[in-house]
């Protein structure tokens, strides 16, 4: 057994370690690192990859890595793990979608695999995918509805079998698994063309940031990983499964006028409605009705915007047309 | 404008080929697609100005996806004409169907492709890559003067996913056979019938050549492609003589051999060399020549795109999309040089009422064509991950 390096982090058999990816120096003269840890079992076996905060306003997935890390025993594992709890380091910092010390891109779940010689959030994702690409076996983007909205329980991942295995490894709470038609500029992109599989998992975001569901939304998003990590029997224990899982496409409802965004008092995400069911009303200033939102075909609400204020044009409701429900993929 | 009146928009303006003079077509549809929001060109070779294509692009950037259709059509023969039970230019609804020269072949899938982008456009366009419509002229005479000038010319770009629009019953066709035409020519010496001894007649050398490509043709079912089937060999003329009381000197024959995707039109032709070279004529004398290639097209469907293709046929049709085979051929074999990806035929309708009287289109498949082709692009250039 050798030991894994990924960037600064260098763990021996059944050992943990902390380091960092470097990526440059910024005009203050700190460094711009990507903090990692890794985690090498004492015996081989696949090499989890875990990604927290590609967008700086969805923190849960540090939560989960947190946990996770708390959780493991590398001297009990076969195969191992890297997680990395921040990886937008300066988004995080500000609480925003992308790098406020970027103008030219922005979105860093865009641009990936990034340029060696490109713009600053480019050279992230460059640094990134390289080690990514020579470590990772499996990858997991985490990210959440963040300042804008709340995403319930839902996975994207590619129609192919591996990737469908991935993602309902993701255990009991993961029952909405959408398709990612043409994975492009994001981590799980990287592993595609690498031939290797990666999903995205999403979970929580501004109107879950209270104590209790914060702390759920890091739990459950680490119960998955968990599980993941017990499905590819990187660690023992029997992994669980969803009893069904209800795959489909996604409907972007954006805002067809501005105002006040009302959704339906009793709307639930992840419950079967039918095409034209009521989802919300758009009112103007003094209460008078300006539209109504409805389904636009027979699925499920899996997300919806956090602030009623909204502006034509804007994300209101994050929708799934259920064509189906999938079957075990292993 | 809904798509049925689109569809009875391009009928109503007629482009047949021969003349091939696609001018008014192209125009409409540039006019309507710059509507809608795209960067229009309409080259057209110098040997032939008439025949006009067009290209309107909408969005930017990778992925990029072809939409082809042609805007030619066959013309109506004059013995077809007394057959129609319509107007054939008036684009007539009957029983959920539209009557119209080239309402099936090729103006539907047109139509289709058209409303689809249309509906792309009005909202907000894709979120990243190209789509392309190209509305090519001189299919129906070949494509040589049409798709193949524009991809050898450099007015096409390079394509990830081709969607050609002809008629599959809108399941996804990744194969057709292709065509080599040739002649084949018997010569002999011409005397009086009443002593034909001292001749060598031509008809009767070329009747074992003729028996000689009919058993070509049986061993050539041994050759067979999964989709489209089997290679065959036709010999659909036959002339030779003047009058029944002298022994004709020479005789011609033409025939229509159908390749499979994987022969080689250079090794067919040698094989049909090889057949005639091989029938025991003398002392009349038997050549083969004249050989018209029109290749064969052949794709795979395992990219994301083909797969997300596939996915949206499944999901509008609820049925299996394919793939299947296409016996015609089409504009796909001059578009090999532009795909660094995958390409399909797809469309509503059968080939086999293309070309005749009463052409017609099944209002619902026109539709499911549309919706199908919206979904596909819908969900690969503005789905996958949201946040
Ligand atoms: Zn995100």
């Amino acid at each position: 057994m050798q030991s894994l390096t990924v960037g600064t982090a260098s763990a021996e058999p059944g050992t943990r370690v902390r380091g960092v990816i470097p990526v440059t120096n910024l005009p203050g003269g700190r460094p711009l690192d990507i903090p990692i840890i890794v985690i090498h079992g004492a015996q081989p076996g696949p090499c989890v990859w875990v990604d927290a905060v590609i967008h700086g306003d969805e923190p849960e997935g540090t939560l989960a890595c947190h946990i996770v890390d708390s959780r493991l025993d590398p001297a009990a594992m076969r195969g191992s793990v890297v997680l990395v709890p921040v990886l937008n380091v300066p988004a995080y910092e500000a609480a925003q979608r992308g790098n406020p010390l970027d103008t030219f891109s922005y979105d860093l779940n865009r641009i990936y695999p990034g340029k060696a010689d490109g713009y600053l959030t480019e050279r992230l994702a460059h640094k990134h995918s390289v080690w990514l690409r020579e470590v990772a076996t499996y990858e997991i983007s985490i990210h959440s509805g963040g300042a804008h909205s709340y995403l319930s329980e839902t996975i994207f991942a590619t129609t192919d079998e591996k990737a469908i295995e991935l993602a309902q490894a993701m255990g009991r709470d993961w029952k909405l698994i959408l398709k990612s038609f043409l994975p492009k500029g994001s981590p799980p992109a990287v592993m595609y063309e690498a031939g290797k599989q990666g999903i995205t998992v999403e979970l929580g975001g501004r109107p879950a940031t209270s104590p209790a569901d914060f702390d759920r939304c890091g739990r459950v998003l680490a119960d998955g990983i968990m599980n993941v990590l017990r499905h590819y029997k990187v660690i023992d224990g029997a992994p669980t499964y969803a009893d069904t899982w209800h795959t489909g496409v996604q409907h972007a409802l954006l805002a067809p006028v501005s105002g006040l965004f009302l959704a339906e008092p009793r709307l639930q995400v992840q419950v079967p409605m039918k095409q034209g069911d009521l989802i919300a009303r758009i009112v103007d200033v003094y209460g008078d009705l300006l539209t109504e939102l409805r389904a636009p075909v027979d699925g499920m609400i899996f997300g919806l915007r956090a602030l009623p204020n909204v502006q034509t044009g804007d994300w209101c409701c994050f929708y799934a047309e259920i064509q189906g429900e999938l079957s075990r993929a292993f | 404008m809904t798509l049925i009146e689109l569809l009875q928009a391009l009928i109503r303006i007629p482009s047949p080929n021969p003349p091939g003079d696609t001018r008014d077509i192209a125009n409409y549809v540039a006019d309507w697609m710059r509507g809608i929001g795209c960067t229009v060109s309409m080259p057209a070779p110098e040997v032939k100005p008439e025949a006009v294509n067009v290209i309107a692009t909408l969005g930017s950037g990778d992925p990029v996806i072809m939409l082809h259709a042609h805007i030619d059509t066959v013309p109506i023969a004059a013995d077809e004409a007394q057959h129609w039970h319509v107007d054939p230019y008036a684009a007539v609804i009957e029983n959920g169907r539209i009557y119209g020269k080239g309402s099936v072949d090729d103006k539907a899938p047109l139509a289709a492709m058209m409303h689809a982008m249309a509906k792309i456009a009005s909202t907000g366009g894709t979120k990243r890559g190209t789509i392309v419509l190209v509305a090519a002229a001189e299919e129906e005479v070949g494509g040589r003067l049409g798709t193949r000038w524009m991809a050898d010319n450099g007015h096409l770009p390079m394509c990830d996913f081709i969607i050609v629009g002809e008629q599959t019953h809108n399941r996804v066709a990744t194969a057709h056979k292709g065509v080599v035409r040739a002649t084949v020519r018997a010569t002999g010496r011409s005397v009086h019938a009443t002593n034909p001894d001292r001749g060598v007649n031509a008809i009767a050398a070329m009747a074992r050549a003729v028996l000689a490509l009919e058993q070509y043709h049986r061993d050539l079912s041994q050759r067979v492609h999964p989709i489209v089937g089997v290679p065959t060999c036709n010999v659909g003329v036959i002339q030779g003589g003047s009058t029944a009381n002298a022994v004709p000197d020479s005789c011609v024959a033409y025939l229509d051999r159908r390749m499979i995707p994987g022969e080689d039109p250079a090794v067919v032709q040698r094989e049909l060399s090889d057949v005639v070279a091989g029938v025991n004529a003398a002392p009349a004398s038997l050549s083969v020549g004249d050989f018209l290639v029109s290749n064969w097209f052949s794709s795979s469907v395992d990219s994301l795109l083909a797969k997300s293709f596939l996915d949206a046929v499944q999901t509008e049709l609820g049925a299996d999309p394919g793939p299947v085979g296409y016996l015609p051929g089409s504009d796909a074999k001059h578009l090999t040089g532009v795909t660094r990806g995958e390409m399909v035929i797809f469309g509503p309708g059968s080939y086999e009422v293309a070309h005749a009287f009463d052409e017609y289109v099944e209002i619902g498949e026109l539709q499911a064509t549309s919706s199908i082709i919206k979904r596909f692009m819908t969900q690969t250039l503005n789905g996958g991950e949201p946040l």
